[in-house]
């Protein structure tokens, strides 16, 4: 009697398996993509909102394809993504800047996406072109514009008789000179060793005509008249007090160094974010954005930051889908909007009613992605130290260039990186 | 009969012996996974150029020739020295004039240990943040203070000259906590009849720390040297948050020279020679130590 009952309930048992099964949809098979994601918003929990949003969108239109996005931190981002790239397990898509483009490219690391970028091509400026590529081929699918401007005080001007930001060389001397015997600095230069010359002093190179390498890219050019010139402008500040004496040893943060303490009248900026972060320092009405100086050229520095796709990826053919997707204007639209950085199509432009995002991005044309070579960081580790050793009046600065110089040379002879 | 009885003896001590040896094996197994195959490892990457990719081909001697010729392996060995010669008298002279203190203080003498102490405790980096702020030659607390009195700004970070004489004392100040408790252990270790007889032989205050005192504390002094040794010869951190290794590379450590080759430029060949120095030259440096102190000699 008890054995039918038994059959019964193996019987039920699988009717509402059969039942379940059949209710569910029919199973895609689904080709993992992974993204490496670091965080370019000023808030962790828009960061994540945004990502999480981007994931959703991108999957409901290609639901064969399951984008995993990891949220990184900053710290050590170097050391884990080469790490990643020696253990042959990197990521598919990877957020990547100019230089490491350059380095890893020429190693064979990437996988050119000249077709993805090829539909916007036109609508991209040539710098940002020319920074997304390597070889002839493009490998970044730059998404985002960092730009380096300046922000200045207007408290601090108005004081020594300034009515508008210095936009030359030959004004910040003047203001300096203003500013000598009432304590102030005309300049916020942050040159600890932790912060790129491509935010301190690169763009005074550059300013001033000159390079850091030789066309041909075989010799380093920081010597050159130019490269002394805009030496001695910088120590000429430093020696005058125009500069904070503690400059040697000061990391990049506008907000708690000189400037945000209300002691500077410029400061350098890289984001939108740092400018409001000023504001709300300073008061809104107080800073005022400016443009990079100008001496012989006005240039800024500023490049583009995207993502690259890695020549080990499993699926180049669904990662090239999330690379067009997240091209899109209206993605690159919301991502300028909540980050703060401005996007690299002018067609996604936000904020068009915010004059300080307006400023920045009036400044897309002087911007100068720096010399994005694969020997760029060991290059300026070798000249950063010199740098500092000429403020200090260690070393005159034809010296210290000189001394840079032949370290570079010797560097690239040696044919590393 | 002696056969009888000594016979258990010898199993015994075996098997003190094998438990011993059962004790030691986790430690050991870690200090062998953990130190001794890197070790191996890195001594291989150091006649190779690997680079990040992983690729490398053997090189035989040549990074260790290119590092003989690299100026900047002698300034990053220099700054090294210099700052290890001046935070190990700093860290375990501090330790030993605090514990000399707590050892003869009755009462708070717990609050005091937990007040000393606690900058071992404190993270290196906010530490390293705070004595930024303490140093800077613009609104920095001490140049404050002597600005009041009309002393003109010292430029503790921001000169090449008193760099590492700054993070030495930032590293004695962060150190001396653990050498003060090594060294009270050691105070209280020794017997008070050796004090009482010296005493009663007439001796006392520095005659009696000089002849009864630091005699006792030598084995633990020794350790507390050979430790703040080790530490200062790695130290990596405190100069990397606070100066970044300049202003113009006066504070440019080994270790520092180390992380820029193998992470900044993934020179890992060359990194991995440096790390081969760093560890003869603290092996070597800790063995003088040991040697001279006598600890070493056979007893």
């Amino acid at each position: 009697m008890r054995a039918p009952v038994r059959c019964g309930r193996w019987l039920a048992s699988a009717l509402v398996l059969v039942a379940l099964v059949s209710c569910t949809s029919p199973t895609v098979p689904r080709h993992a993509v992974a993204l490496w994601m670091y965080p370019i918003f000023p808030d962790a929990g828009v960061s994540r909102a945004f990502w999480a949003d981007v994931e959703r969108r991108f999957e409901d239109a290609h639901p064969d394809v399951d984008l995993r996005i990891e949220l990184l931190p900053w710290e050590n981002n170097n050391v884990k993504v080469a790490t990643a790239f020696a253990a042959g397990r990197p990521p598919d898509l990877v957020l990547f800047r100019p230089e490491q483009v350059a380095d890893y490219a020429a190693r064979g690391l990437l996988q050119p996406v000249d077709d993805v970028l090829g539909p916007v091509a036109g609508e991209l400026s040539k710098s940002t072109l020319d920074a997304s590529s390597h070889g002839g081929r493009a490998y970044l699918v730059p998404l985002y514009q960092l730009a380096m401007t300046m922000a200045c005080n207007r408290r601090v001007l108005t004081s020594a008789g300034f009515e508008h930001p210095p936009s030359t060389w030959a004004e910040v001397r003047v203001l300096a000179d203003r500013l000598a015997d009432r304590g102030m600095y005309a300049l916020d230069y942050p040159a600890g060793l932790q912060v790129s010359l491509n935010l301190t002093f690169y763009p005074l190179l550059w300013q001033a005509g000159g390079s850091v390498y030789t066309s041909d890219g075989t010799r380093s050019a920081v010597n050159s008249p130019e490269g002394v010139r805009a030496l001695e402008f910088l120590v000429d500040l430093y020696r005058r007090g125009a500069i904070a004496q503690s400059a040697v040893t000061q990391p990049h943060d506008p907000a708690r160094g000189p400037m945000g303490r209300g002691q500077a009248a410029c400061s350098p900026l890289t984001t939108l974010a740092e400018l409001r972060q000023l504001k709300r320092v300073l008061g809104a009405d107080v800073v005022a954005p400016a443009p990079p100086l100008a001496d012989a050229e006005r240039v800024g520095f500023g490049y583009p930051s995207g993502l690259v796709l890695t020549a080990r990826s499993g699926s180049p053919d669904d990662a090239r889908k999330f690379l067009r997707f997240m091209l899109r204007a209206d993605v690159l639209s919301e991502l300028c909007a909540k980050s703060g950085f401005l996007p690299t199509r002018p067609s996604a432009a936000c904020a068009r009613d915010d004059p300080d995002a307006q400023a920045f991005a009036a400044q897309l044309d002087v911007l100068f992605p720096g010399e994005p070579r694969a020997s760029a960081p060991q290059v300026a580790g070798l000249v950063a130290p010199h740098v500092q050793a000429a403020l200090l009046g260690d070393e005159s600065p034809s010296e210290a260039l000189d001394a840079a110089a032949r370290e570079v040379d010797a560097l690239l002879e040696r044919g590393g990186p | 009969m002696n056969t009888t009885t000594d016979r258990p003896a010898v199993p015994r001590r075996a098997r003190r012996t094998s438990s011993a040896y059962l004790f030691v094996l986790p430690m050991l197994t870690l200090v062998v996974v953990f130190r001794g195959v890197p070790l191996v490892v890195s001594g291989y990457f150091s006649l190779t150029d690997t680079s990040w990719d992983g690729v490398g081909r053997l090189v035989g001697a040549a990074n260790y020739a290119n590092l003989a010729r690299d100026p900047l392996f002698w300034t990053s060995l220099r700054v090294t020295l210099s700052y290890a010669l001046l935070a190990v008298p700093l860290t375990v002279g501090l330790g030993l004039v605090t514990a000399l203190v707590l050892h003869h203080v009755v009462r708070g003498a717990v609050a005091l240990r937990m007040v000393f102490f606690l900058p071992y405790m404190t993270s290196l980096v906010l530490a390293s943040v705070v004595w930024h702020w303490v140093y800077a030659a613009d609104g920095g607390l001490v140049n404050g203070l002597l600005g009041r009195v009309g002393v003109e700004p010292v430029p503790f970070l921001a000169g090449t000259d008193l760099t590492v004489w700054s993070l030495a004392a930032v590293g004695a100040w962060k150190g001396f906590g653990y050498s003060m408790l090594v060294l009270l252990a050691g105070l209280r270790a020794i017997p008070d009849e050796q004090r009482e007889a010296a005493a009663v032989d007439g001796a006392r205050g520095w005659s009696l720390f000089r002849h009864v005192t630091l005699p006792g504390l030598r084995p633990v002094l020794v350790f507390c040297v050979l430790v703040e040794t080790v530490s200062s010869l790695h130290v990596f951190d405190l100069a990397y948050v606070m100066t970044g290794g300049g202003p113009a590379r006066s504070s440019y450590t080994l270790v520092m020279n180390l992380y820029e080759r193998g992470f900044r430029y993934f020179d890992f060949g060359y990194a991995s020679a440096i790390g081969i120095v760093v560890t003869v030259v603290v092996a070597t440096v800790s063995l003088a130590q040991w040697k001279l102190s006598g600890e070493g000699t056979a007893r």
